[in-house]
């Protein structure tokens, strides 16, 4: 969304206009429940979590920062929603996202475009997704959630660095031991 | 299981698609969550004035019945 047309919808919406807060809403819904379907695991949750992070999102809208990036505080709230879930299930690791910065060159071409795939190949392409997602489960959640965010196309390392309150070398760090260890997960899996 | 297998299993998972009329329901929701959290204004408060008076008269009255009725079977057990 243009930056003219998101200050517009912002307005309309303070102003009260329903039609614009429902297409701030439609704007933003399928990334900020993806957000949160990633960092869950949990599909049957993502609705009322989604819902959640947009209820929130219009009690402190009057308070957001116009200098900020809408998606990147959108995405932030998300992710919180979603941690503030697994919190109260007891399925969080309490762990700090903050990290000493190594190895971030290796990182930067951690997660590569998807290739073309043969029809052959996706009998074993549906083994590797059940591996993976085993073997991701089984990560720190210090380690999973900026791996898995890593993998949604539309969210760049400045993104998330911005929803995990890190700078975009300690992501880089986060996803590149994430992926070491997703691997050797796989290995002892297999 | 290669570096770029193990990249397409983690990109190739699917994204979330809200259901029809999610943005409508969300808004509807914060409408109504508003109101609930609304502040009581001066108004509300005085519309609520008379019924809170009424209550008042209603409980004083029935304590002072009620100690009154104590008082006369005090009184009643004395003078036997």
């Amino acid at each position: 969304m243009a930056e003219d047309d998101e200050r517009q919808l912002l307005d309309r919406c303070l102003a009260g206009d329903e039609d614009a807060c429902a297409a701030l809403v439609d704007a933003y819904a399928r990334m900020a429940g993806t957000v949160i379907w990633r960092a869950t695991g949990d599909q049957d949750l993502v609705e009322d979590l989604a819902q959640e992070t947009f209820l929130r999102i219009f009690r402190a809208l009057p308070s957001f920062d116009r200098r900020a990036k809408l998606s990147t505080w959108i995405y932030t709230i998300a992710h919180r929603v979603a941690i503030d879930h697994l919190r109260k299930a007891g399925r969080w690791q309490e762990q700090s996202f903050a990290v000493a910065e190594d190895e971030p060159a290796a990182a930067v071409d951690l997660l590569q475009a998807p290739a073309l795939v043969r029809p052959d190949t996706l009998l074993a392409r549906s083994e590797d997704v059940r591996l993976v997602r085993a073997a991701l489960a089984r990560l720190p959640d210090k380690y999973r959630v900026p791996l898995v965010y890593a993998a949604i196309d539309e969210l760049d390392y400045q993104t998330i660095a911005g929803m995990l309150g890190v700078t975009v070398g300690a992501v880089k760090t986060l996803v590149f031991r994430g992926k070491r260890m997703l691997r050797d997960e796989i290995g002892r899996a297999r | 299981m290669r570096d770029n297998e193990i990249d397409d299993a983690l990109r190739g998972q699917p994204v979330w698609e809200p259901p029809p009329g999610f943005a409508r329901r969300v808004v509807r929701l914060s409408r109504t969550s508003q109101l609930d959290v609304a502040p009581v204004t001066l108004r509300d408060a005085l519309r609520l004035l008379p019924s809170f008076a009424y209550a008042l008269a209603m409980d004083a009255a029935t304590t002072l019945a009620g100690f009154g009725w104590t008082l006369r079977q005090y009184w009643l057990l004395l003078a036997r």
